[in-house]
């Protein structure tokens, strides 16, 4: 597990006060979504409560310590494909799904196989 | 969400991949970096071709731990549990280790090479056999071989040796030479040069002399008496001599029946005298007389009493009697049919005689 553990979090220490005070307000919102960022740079802005079916995420993002992943919400994820992450994000969604009884299949590209394997075990998905 | 009940656990990404990977292992090639569980779950379920071309693909890492085990299981399934534990305590006893896969490769080249060996033992097998078979065959041959020399003064036991430069093949080529076949095949060829040599006048005594030569003797004498006719027709000069015994001429049908050859045309002209008949008779007795006894009577043969009654019909005369052309030719049918032949043609004549 890696947490982005960097200057981030250094270099916002100074803004950080003025920011606590503004995710306070949107805190709610803050903490609905979470951003989840590829090594492409994409983002994929999904359900706290969709990251949260990757223990991996989820403890990144509950994990005390103050982390800028728990406190921003945002993870990034530079192994992991812009395709592979949109992947893992629509797993996600279906996990849910699954658990409130809507039972379908969750289809995979075989190209993608091995790749996402490797990414949701990463995950502990 | 405490609320909400799970009524089922969704399966895991992870469980849904490696499911998907074990349905496609055939389609996997390079598998560096992934996790080695996972990949032993996966390549659990592939062939042995499947194993070689994903290890071959991974170059870069080495997936032993993994894929040694299957190599073990590979090499059992293939040569049997009893050789694989037999490796095994090689391996211990020399304290070396190698990696089964290699084990595995190894193993199969000694098979095929094996193998191999033994189609090859078993198509030079055939192909022996398929040689004794062949040189058993008798091949037809279009052109004669060459005759070297006239066999004048050739005794008959002096072999041409001198293609043959090896001397394991001399003795071979020697072996087949006196062979009974080829003495019978060179006996007939001489028959075929004398009559080629001889010149016309001598063809009639010669002629004479084959008949009665085969019918006295066996085939293994027609050398020698061929010899002998050939020194009496060289060295005797034609000689007119009126026959000593005169009274035989009335005998003459049934002893040219007795079986002389091609006496009958020589009685033709005897009609002019009776020297043929009482040659017939003696030489019917007699083994390499005949011969001579001829030889006296071609100087009363055709050729002088062609020359003396001016008849220029004799020749024809021989050859009118269907029987007595292979007197003349220089066919090498055998002496027997001479003798059939001859007989026919005494038959003809006494017909003749009845004529006149």
């Amino acid at each position: 597990m890696r947490f982005s553990v960097s200057k981030k979090s250094r270099a916002v220490a100074k803004a950080d006060a003025g920011r606590e005070r503004r995710r306070r307000r949107r805190r709610k919102k803050m903490r609905e979504t979470v951003k989840l960022i590829s090594m492409e740079g994409f983002e994929f802005v999904i359900d706290r409560e969709a990251a949260m079916v990757s223990q991996t995420i989820r403890s990144m993002l509950t994990s005390p310590g103050g982390f800028s992943e728990s406190k921003e919400g945002v993870v990034t994820f530079p192994d992991i494909s812009t395709t592979i992450l949109e992947k893992i994000c629509q797993y996600f969604y279906w996990s849910i799904q699954y658990s409130r009884g809507k039972e379908t299949e969750f289809h995979i590209e075989p190209e993608l196989t091995l790749e996402l394997m490797m990414a949701a075990n990463y995950l502990h998905t | 969400m405490l609320l909400e009940r799970l009524s089922k656990k969704p399966p895991s990404l992870v469980d849904l991949c490696v499911r998907l990977a074990i349905d496609n292992v055939r389609y996997i090639g390079y598998v560096g970096g992934v996790d080695f569980q996972l990949l032993e779950k996966i390549l659990q379920h592939c062939t042995l071709e499947q194993l070689m071309h994903i290890e071959d693909s991974t170059q870069d890492t080495d997936l032993s731990p993994v894929t040694n085990e299957l190599w073990k299981r590979f090499y059992e399934k293939q040569y049997g549990a009893k050789n694989l534990s037999f490796v095994m305590e090689k391996m211990e006893r020399s304290k070396v280790s190698f990696k089964w896969r290699e084990l595995y490769e190894a193993k199969l080249k000694v098979v095929e090479e094996d193998e191999k060996e033994a189609v090859d033992r078993l198509k030079q097998r055939y192909k022996n056999e398929d040689a004794r078979k062949q040189s058993r065959q008798t091949k037809l041959c279009a052109k004669t071989p060459p005759m070297k020399k006239p066999f004048w003064g050739n005794s008959g036991t002096s072999y041409n040796l001198s293609n043959v430069k090896s001397n394991i093949m001399k003795k071979a080529k020697l072996d087949v030479l006196k062979s009974q076949e080829v003495k019978n095949l060179t006996a007939i060829k001489r028959n075929t040069i004398q009559k080629s040599f001889s010149s016309p006048s001598k063809r009639t005594g010669l002629s004479a002399n084959l008949p009665s030569t085969s019918r006295s003797n066996s085939c293994g004498e027609q050398v020698k008496n061929l010899n002998a006719v050939k020194r009496n027709t060289t060295q005797k000069p034609f000689s007119i001599s009126a026959p000593k015994r005169t009274g035989l001429s009335s005998t003459a049908p049934s002893t040219s029946r007795s079986g002389e050859g091609n006496l009958p045309p020589k009685r033709i002209n005897s009609f002019l005298g009776t020297a043929p008949s009482t040659s017939r008779s003696n030489s019917y007795g007699e083994g390499n007389l005949p011969p001579k006894r001829i030889n006296s009577l071609t100087g009363s043969a055709p050729p002088t009493s062609r020359s003396n009654f001016g008849e220029g019909k004799l020749p024809p005369k021989r050859n009118s009697l269907p029987g007595v052309a292979p007197s003349t030719s220089r066919n090498t049918a055998t002496k027997r049919k001479h003798c059939i032949v001859c007989m026919r043609a005494s038959s003809f004549e006494l017909l003749l005689l009845e004529d006149k």
